[in-house]
């Protein structure tokens, strides 16, 4: 096929197109998101009273970060599923450092403790909120996956790990007041597994599926 | 001056790829001609000359298939060169694949099963294709299947089976090519 024979054939399909902006992600993630932390909270109740949350200082703090990292990822996503986007340095160190957050306080409390990791995610309700954060998670997370699929992804790696850490986070930040322990412990041995498992899963399909377009 | 007009037919693609984007088919046609031979000259300093005619192709299809991610105030070249780049990389790392691909030395002529070696033979000439390539190859021009049909089988735009059909079939009678040579050079 020749050059304008390509060109012919190409203009024959050119119908209008739906831009593929963040606006359009918001549009779907926020409903979602809503959608998700209502439902976290239906199946898994209210742990503490809304009184007792609104007064823990630790759970705020807590849920700013969650928003932080929730934003930042959701950023990078963004600027990352287009073509053209100047290439943002602060994406593979937010990744490492969000990966590592969950990877190295679970290693100095298993070897301060000189036990397994996995007490400390039973001995503070951690079956509980881990099976939460996976279902708050799988909404947000297919929105996303299904956003940054219709993209064009020049750095597929980097943008599996930024859908990763955003699905991730979002499920957390979704079930903050079905679990309202601001408990670092808590969070890492049992949050943390669920949001690496989370993380893991959706960098494996957001790779498959970004990296040939 | 040259930097000026360079500029000004860039902000004029720029205008013409939004126009485009809302299904403008005369902007639509102006950019893709204008951004053909930008490419060419983008891929000849980059790539051996055998490969720009199909690294264009396929460019200009991802462009076609991914306008939808052109943001209308953003300069478009960046958008186009980032994709361009990618598509270069992407064919580097086919043509090394390909490098890899043993060809068998003998092709069996066996009289009596000619028809089952012709059906092997060419089954061995689609694995050396990308799937894409050979899927909609097989769907079209053995199972008989029209453009749309495949292109709905394969999730691919019509024009992308077209394009992946000719650029299959130039790579087969390549490869068939290369063989006959190889046989030519081992007859006594």
């Amino acid at each position: 096929m020749t050059a304008p024979s390509l060109i012919d054939t190409l203009v024959s399909e050119a119908a209008p197109v739906k831009r593929f902006d963040a606006a359009r992600l918001l549009r779907g993630l926020v409903p979602g998101f809503l959608v998700a932390a209502i439902l976290v909270t239906f199946v898994g109740g209210l742990k503490e009273s809304l009184a007792s949350i609104a007064s823990n200082r630790g759970l705020w703090y807590l849920c700013a970060l969650s928003l932080a990292l929730t934003t930042g990822s959701l950023a990078l996503t963004v600027r990352l599923a287009r073509p053209g986007a100047r290439k943002p340095r602060w994406a593979l160190p937010l990744i490492i450092l969000g990966a590592l957050a969950f990877v190295i306080p679970p290693a100095i409390m298993m070897v301060e403790d000189g036990a397994g990791p996995f007490i400390h995610t039973f001995e503070f309700g951690g079956p509980r909120c881990f099976s939460l954060v996976l279902l708050a998670s799988v909404l947000p997370a297919l929105l996303m996956v299904r956003w940054v699929r219709q993209g064009a992804a020049t750095q597929p790696l980097l943008l599996a790990g930024t859908t990763a850490l955003a699905s991730a986070s979002m499920g957390n930040f979704a079930m903050i007041l079905t679990c309202g322990m601001s408990d670092m412990r808590h969070i890492l041995m049992s949050h943390g597994p669920a949001m690496l498992v989370v993380g893991g899963v959706v960098a494996a399909v957001t790779h498959v599926l970004t990296r040939h377009w | 001056m040259a930097a000026k007009h360079g500029s000004e037919l860039s902000m004029q693609w720029q205008h013409w790829m939004a126009a485009a984007q809302n299904g403008n088919v005369v902007a639509y046609r102006s950019v893709l001609t204008g951004l053909q031979g930008w490419l060419v000259r983008y891929f000849a300093r980059r790539a051996p000359p055998s490969l720009i005619d199909d690294l264009v192709q396929e460019t200009m299809v991802a462009i076609h298939n991914k306008r939808h991610t052109y943001l209308p105030d953003q300069p478009l070249l960046p958008w186009v060169a980032a994709i361009a780049r990618y598509k270069w990389i992407d064919g580097l790392r086919k043509t090394t694949r390909a490098a890899e691909v043993e060809l068998q030395d003998t092709i069996e002529s066996d009289s009596s099963a000619e028809s089952a070696a012709h059906a092997d033979g060419l089954e061995r000439l689609l694995a050396t294709l990308p799937s894409s390539q050979s899927a909609v190859i097989r769907l079209t021009k053995i199972d008989g299947l029209s453009i749309e049909e495949a292109a709905s089988r394969t999730g691919q735009s019509s024009s992308l089976v077209k394009v992946n059909i000719h650029r299959g079939l130039k790579r087969m009678s390549q490869l068939i090519e290369t063989m006959d040579r190889k046989l030519q050079a081992e007859l006594p």
